[in-house]
């Protein structure tokens, strides 16, 4: 990821990645009269960043659908993907260690869920 | 967030091989991120987050990665039985645990983690502030 250039100025924030896109947003639109916007940008960082998160550049767009009908979304069965992204998480990390020598290992999901189970 | 491990391989129970001394793990799981949101959030907002089906995310804590512990669980993931083993016990991860974890509901209705991509408001916002960003 890298700046587009030309485009960069002196009062403009960027961000690079979704999550902080998203944090600025909820105190951009934390006014009273927009706290349904706030509401829908917060859950969108709860999926994107918390529960989802698989990249650091990109929100989980997929999901944010989801956001626009709070009610409705409270009908959906949300630990199933949890579990099934940390288990898949676990599986991809535990195959990958054993294929060979690695600095560095990605863990997607809700990863902390974990050992807070253990604990 | 990003930890590392010095652990030795084979310490796991199910552990298979592999070198894994010194591997660092790399997580995006923003949930410290997420507890300094909800430390500034008003009065207005938490009382409109508590009618939601996310509410109990409210109450969540900045817990950090223990790296050690993490790899140490991970190896000792039994694919098969979709559980951990843990001094020759069996501790299954269901859904209702996660359940229990997260607040979150275990029925109802599926999400589709692949679906479709539809345009949405929020969505938008999130683009136009990463727009600068390629």
């Amino acid at each position: 990821m890298r700046r587009v250039p030309g485009r960069s100025g002196k009062n403009r924030r960027f961000f690079r990645n979704y999550v902080a896109a998203m944090a600025e947003l909820c105190e951009e639109n934390s006014d009273d009269d927009r706290v349904g916007l706030w509401l829908q940008i917060y859950a969108s960082m709860i999926l994107s960043g918390l529960l989802f998160p698989r990249t650091p550049y990109l929100a989980a767009s997929t999901l944010l659908h989801y956001v626009e009908d709070m009610n409705a979304m409270r009908e959906y069965a949300w630990a199933e993907p949890v579990w099934h992204v940390l288990v898949e998480t676990i599986e991809n990390t535990q195959k990958k260690l054993s294929e060979g020598p690695f600095s560095e290992v990605q863990l997607n999901g809700f990863c902390v869920l974990i050992q807070v189970m253990i604990e | 967030m990003e930890v590392r491990s010095t652990q030795s391989k084979g310490s796991g129970h199910c552990w298979t091989g592999g070198e894994d001394s010194d591997v660092v793990l790399r997580s995006q799981c923003t949930l410290k991120k997420l507890v300094a949101v909800n430390t500034r959030m008003t009065a207005t907002h938490r009382a409109i987050m508590e009618g939601t089906v996310l509410r109990l995310c409210l109450e969540y804590c900045d817990i950090g990665m223990e790296r050690h512990l993490t790899l140490a669980l991970i190896k000792c993931w039994v694919p098969r039985w979709k559980a951990f083993r843990i001094g020759g016990r069996r501790v299954p991860l269901f859904v209702f645990d996660v359940a229990l974890m997260t607040g979150l509901p275990a029925m109802g209705r599926i999400v589709e983690l692949d679906g479709e991509e539809v345009s949405s408001e929020v969505g938008l916002l999130i683009r136009g502030c990463m727009a600068e960003w390629e």
